[in-house]
């Protein structure tokens, strides 16, 4: 009977050994797979670095946090070589996993920092990627801008939870409505008009508090009436400066409660008050207009 | 090389990202700069214009010009000239002048102002039973010796005619002036 129990007690002792070796010398593969991407990528072969790690990538674990890292690293360091941009997705998806994972260990693993900073670059070039999409806007792309802009935000939001991207989502509007303008300017399409008008709305909706979009967008509507008068010239019929004298008028009334709305945000601004006086001398109201110049004066006196 | 240089490098690196940066946020600025052009100036002169257009005043032999007369509204003088000034009225040169002094004036074909009370009453003793079209904006209500009077509605600018007037001055007021004037 105690032999049976020693023969026991040493084959459970042996299988325990065998797992515990068996891990080591994953861990050990693991190690050498990684060291081995490490240098891979270093002289520029990433693929084949990647696919040192794939075994780890398939299903991983808490314990494959730094293969993950490493290959969101050769991801990124590809990208930024100039690859197609489904490597900085796959970037950032490992180099989140990376982050994820090594939040299950209870010590902080010494790349996360660079995981981190990874991570944050690749958001900025989604942002800057923001950045000359609305420089090269072209009217219709507002879904691909925010879509690049989600990108940006969800890595920013993933780095910082506490991260309010609402100012930066209400600027893109607000440029987005000048790149409008800048096409209105030159095709006079009426649905370029009111794509400065819907993105200053949008950009609104977001910051109800912003006295610039409410400005901006009183000013936009305000010159396109004024647009209209100066267009006439010595040619033009009676009926048509009565016709245009009607459509003028209805974009100067258009334009007044953004111009209130800016100066309910920021009272006595110069430029505001100004804006609704020569709105109401334009709306022959002319008791507000000798109001808000009185106002105006007394802005400037202080 | 050295860490200056490295720092030197990094700065340059650095300087596009902060240029694309400057310009995300340039919404923060005012855009477009507001339009100050006198919408109200230039609404009168275009119809002032088309008054002195579209109707027919009695010939003469006195005058060697046509004129149109702005009573105390030199920024008006200004915008009807840009616009008006230099074309002719028949075989007359048209002119626009300035008029501060009724005592002064010459008898015009067209006399705009914005005058009330006895200031309006000595402009319209100083061109009764001339050939005057006198054009008037504002008023509550048509005065005697007015031909035109310019009054704001929920539309915008209008004008109401006096026929009356036109036909003891001896104009004949055009067909498009009498079908776009409006009544309060």
């Amino acid at each position: 009977m105690r032999g049976v129990s020693l023969i026991c007690v040493f084959a459970l002792t042996l299988a325990w050994t065998e797992v515990c070796l068996a891990q080591s010398s994953a861990f050990v593969s693991q190690d050498l797979a990684i060291e081995r991407a490490i240098a891979l990528g270093k002289s520029g072969q990433f693929e084949d670095g990647l696919k040192q790690l794939r075994p780890f990538l398939l299903t991983p674990t808490k314990e494959d946090a730094k293969a993950c890292y490493v290959a969101g690293f050769l991801l990124k360091e590809r990208f930024k070589k100039g690859s197609l941009g489904g490597d900085r997705s796959e970037a950032i998806r490992w180099l989140r996993k990376a982050v994820e994972l090594d939040g299950l260990h209870p010590a902080v693993a010494s790349w996360r920092n660079s995981a981190e900073k990874a991570l944050d670059y690749l958001g900025d070039t989604y942002f800057n990627d923001v950045v000359l999409a609305v420089r090269t806007f072209e009217p219709g792309q507002e879904a691909l801008i925010f879509e690049l802009f989600e990108a940006h935000e969800e890595v920013a939001t993933f780095l910082d939870p506490n991260l309010d991207a609402i100012e930066e989502r209400t600027e893109i509007h607000k440029n987005l409505a000048i790149a409008y303008r800048q096409w209105f300017e030159v095709t006079g399409d009426h649905d370029h008009f009111e794509g400065i008008v819907d993105q200053y709305k949008q950009a609104l909706a977001l910051s109800p508090m912003d006295m610039t979009a409410a400005y901006n967008l009183a000013v936009n509507i305000y010159n396109r009436g004024v647009a209209q008068i100066t267009a006439m010239d010595e040619n033009t019929t009676l009926p048509e400066i009565l016709s245009i004298n009607e459509s003028s008028r209805a974009l100067f009334e258009r334009a007044l409660p953004w111009f209130e709305k800016a100066d309910m945000h920021q009272p006595n601004r110069p430029e505001t008050l100004r804006g609704l006086m020569i709105v109401h001398h334009a709306l022959f109201h002319s008791e507000q207009e000798e109001a808000y110049r009185l106002q105006l004066e007394k802005a400037l006196m202080r | 090389m050295d860490k200056r240089g490295i720092r030197r490098a990094t700065a340059w690196l650095c300087l596009p990202i902060f240029a694309i940066l400057a310009w995300a946020f340039q919404a923060g600025v005012q855009d477009p700069k507001l339009d100050t052009t006198d919408t109200q100036l230039v609404l009168k002169s275009l119809m002032l214009g088309q008054f002195v257009k579209a109707n027919q005043w009695p010939a003469t032999d006195v005058s060697e010009t046509f004129d149109v007369a702005v009573y105390d509204k030199p920024a008006l003088v200004d915008a009807l000239a840009s616009k008006f000034a230099g074309g002719a009225i028949g075989s007359l040169p048209l002119r626009v002048v300035s008029v501060d002094n009724v005592a002064e004036m010459e008898a015009p074909r067209l006399l705009y102002t914005e005058a009330t009370g006895p200031e309006l009453d000595n402009l319209l003793k100083a061109v009764k039973g001339m050939a005057t079209m006198v054009v008037t904006a504002f008023q509550p209500s048509m005065k005697e010796g007015v031909l035109i009077n310019f009054f704001i509605s929920d539309d915008g600018l209008k004008y109401e005619i006096n026929p009356e007037e036109a036909d003891k001055r001896g104009i004949l007021l055009g067909n498009i002036i009498m079908s776009c004037a409006a009544s309060r």
